[in-house]
Parts: structure tokens; C-alpha cells; sequence
């Protein structure tokens, strides 16, 4: 789609750039777009001034459009839902802005970095952990000759399980904890790029 | 004017705007535009945010110029919270003042 001009094309522009949104939101977005224009209108401007004044469509409604991504990511409770969002944010914070993606990119990678090597850190020591503790248990209960060194050997291998489960909790506490501190950050980038324009 | 000012700022504007009376949107840009260099574009995510998080509450108003005008109402905790953020803004424009004197 090339330049919008009037009213009409600028309304029906942004209403396909928020396709995503629930239809009852989309529409209440083109109702106070389409007050504005009836007000400038009014008031003396052309319908050019008015569009000149509101910006492109795409870059309004790639506002909305990551204001509403946002606020569902902070109401749930789903790593995996949450870090899809935080993707879908990016995208739309960088279309907004394009120069905006080098002072994004420095927290989220750092963050999402360090989280890989955590993780990355606990599947290893899990995958060893795991099956010489699970030996040790099973290999005590089925004939290990003194009733001493059976005993220690359970203690291990239980230990060494209970520890290997304590680093993925530990792991998945610091993910969603991350993960929130990113959604707080979208949220004052986005606060940030629409106000200083 | 340097528009890294505004930033933070719009939001503490319609807050106060809406605290003294019921307002709606071209009132608002034309109010604060006439002041303040903003792209018109940027109050109404912003007046859709406040309503969201529960600040302002908005009803339609039959107006002579065309369609219904929204207006929005502030609520006792957008009250609360356009008092904090004058309060905060008042600090903060008074250490600037005094380190530029």
C-alpha cells in the first residue's frame, strides 16, 4: 500500500494493521481516530495536516499493537507464552522505532545469555548426576554387602538427586524472574518511543 | 524544543488535565500541543493505557461537530496517582531550577 491522503484510507489502513486485536478493541481504536479527524476537521485542518499530525498508520498501530502484547505477557503466568511475547514486543518496538533495536538488544541478550548457560549448565550436570545417583540407589538396594555402605550409598544417590532437582528449580525461579524484569523493560521502552516522538 | 524532554512528561500532562475537568481527546492534544511539541498521534495510546490501568473512565457525549465525543473522567485512583506523579515532577523541576541558578 502506498501513501494514505484521506481520512477514509488512513481509517481503513490502520484498521488492517490491527487485525490482531480483538475486534471490539480494534474498533473502539478506529472510533477515537475517527472523533480526532472529525474534530481537526472542524476545528480548520485539512485532512493532510491531520494525518501528517497522527504519523503513519503502521507505526500507530504497531503502538497498540505491542501495548496490548505487553499487558496480556504480564497478566500470564506462561514462561513459554511470556517469551513468545517478549519476540512478538521486539518486533513491533523495532518497526516503530528502527535505531531503538540497539538499545534493546543489549538487556535481552545479556539476560536471555545468561539463562542459556545456566540452563545449559544444569542439563549437564543433571544428565550426570542423574543416572550415578539413580545407580547408587538402585545398585545399594540390590546387593551391596554391608548394611553401612548400603546406607550411604541411598543417602548419596538421594542427595544427588534432591540437588539436581533444586538447580532446575532454582533455573526456572530465575527465568520467569527475568523474564518479568524484560516485560518492564518493553514496557518503559514503549512508554519511551511514543512520547519522545 | 528538544523532544527528549517530553518523555515521562505527556503522561503527568493529561493526567493533571483530566484531574480539573472531564475531557476528551482533541481537547487534550490541542491543549498540550499548543505548549509542549508532540506528534498528535501520541495522546490516545496514552489516554487508552490510563483507562486501562483503571486512572481514567470514559463515557459518550452526543457533540454538535460529528460522531460522539469520549470523554474521560479521572478516577479516585488515577486521583491518587496524578498526586504522586506532581509531587514527583514539582521535586524534580525544583533540583533542575536550583542547579541552573
Amino acid at each position: 500500500m502506498g501513501r494514505v491522503e484521506t481520512k477514509n484510507e488512513y481509517l481503513a489502513e490502520l484498521g488492517r494493521k490491527l487485525a490482531r486485536l480483538p475486534e471490539s478493541e480494534r474498533a473502539e481504536i478506529l472510533r477515537d481516530h475517527e472523533e480526532h479527524f472529525s474534530d481537526a476537521l472542524a476545528a480548520g485542518k485539512s485532512e493532510a495536516q491531520v494525518i501528517q499530525g497522527l504519523g503513519s498508520p503502521d507505526s500507530l498501530a504497531q503502538g497498540y499493537l505491542a501495548g496490548r502484547i505487553l499487558e496480556q505477557a504480564e497478566k500470564s503466568t506462561s514462561v513459554g507464552f511470556r517469551l513468545v511475547s517478549v519476540g512478538r514486543i521486539l518486533k513491533s518496538l523495532v518497526i516503530l522505532a528502527p535505531l531503538n533495536f540497539f538499545v534493546l538488544i543489549g538487556p535481552v541478550f545479556v539476560g536471555g545469555g545468561l539463562l542459556a548457560v545456566g540452563w545449559w549448565v544444569s542439563g549437564l550436570v543433571g544428565t550426570i548426576v542423574f543416572p550415578v545417583s539413580w545407580s547408587a540407589i538402585t545398585g545399594s538396594i540390590l546387593g551391596a554387602p554391608e548394611s553401612l555402605s548400603r546406607l550411604s550409598l541411598v543417602l548419596g544417590g538421594a542427595t544427588g538427586i534432591f540437588s539436581a532437582l533444586t538447580m532446575v528449580c532454582i533455573m526456572a525461579l530465575l527465568t520467569s524472574g527475568a523474564l518479568s524484569l524484560v516485560l518492564r523493560y518493553l514496557r518503559w521502552n514503549l512508554k519511551f518511543i511514543q512520547e519522545g516522538k | 524544543m528538544n523532544s527528549q524532554f517530553n518523555k515521562g512528561v505527556i503522561e503527568l500532562c493529561v493526567l493533571a488535565l483530566v484531574n480539573t475537568k472531564d475531557r476528551y481527546g482533541y481537547e487534550l492534544v490541542e491543549r498540550i500541543s499548543k505548549r509542549v511539541e508532540i506528534s498528535e498521534g501520541t495522546i490516545y495510546p496514552i489516554l487508552r493505557r490510563l483507562t486501562q490501568d483503571g486512572f481514567f473512565e470514559t463515557y459518550l457525549q452526543e457533540s454538535s461537530e460529528g460522531p460522539p465525543r469520549k470523554y474521560y473522567r479521572i478516577t479516585s485512583q488515577g486521583r491518587e496517582a496524578c498526586k504522586e506523579q506532581v509531587q514527583q515532577w514539582k521535586t524534580f523541576s525544583g533540583h533542575v531550577d536550583a542547579l541552573l541558578k
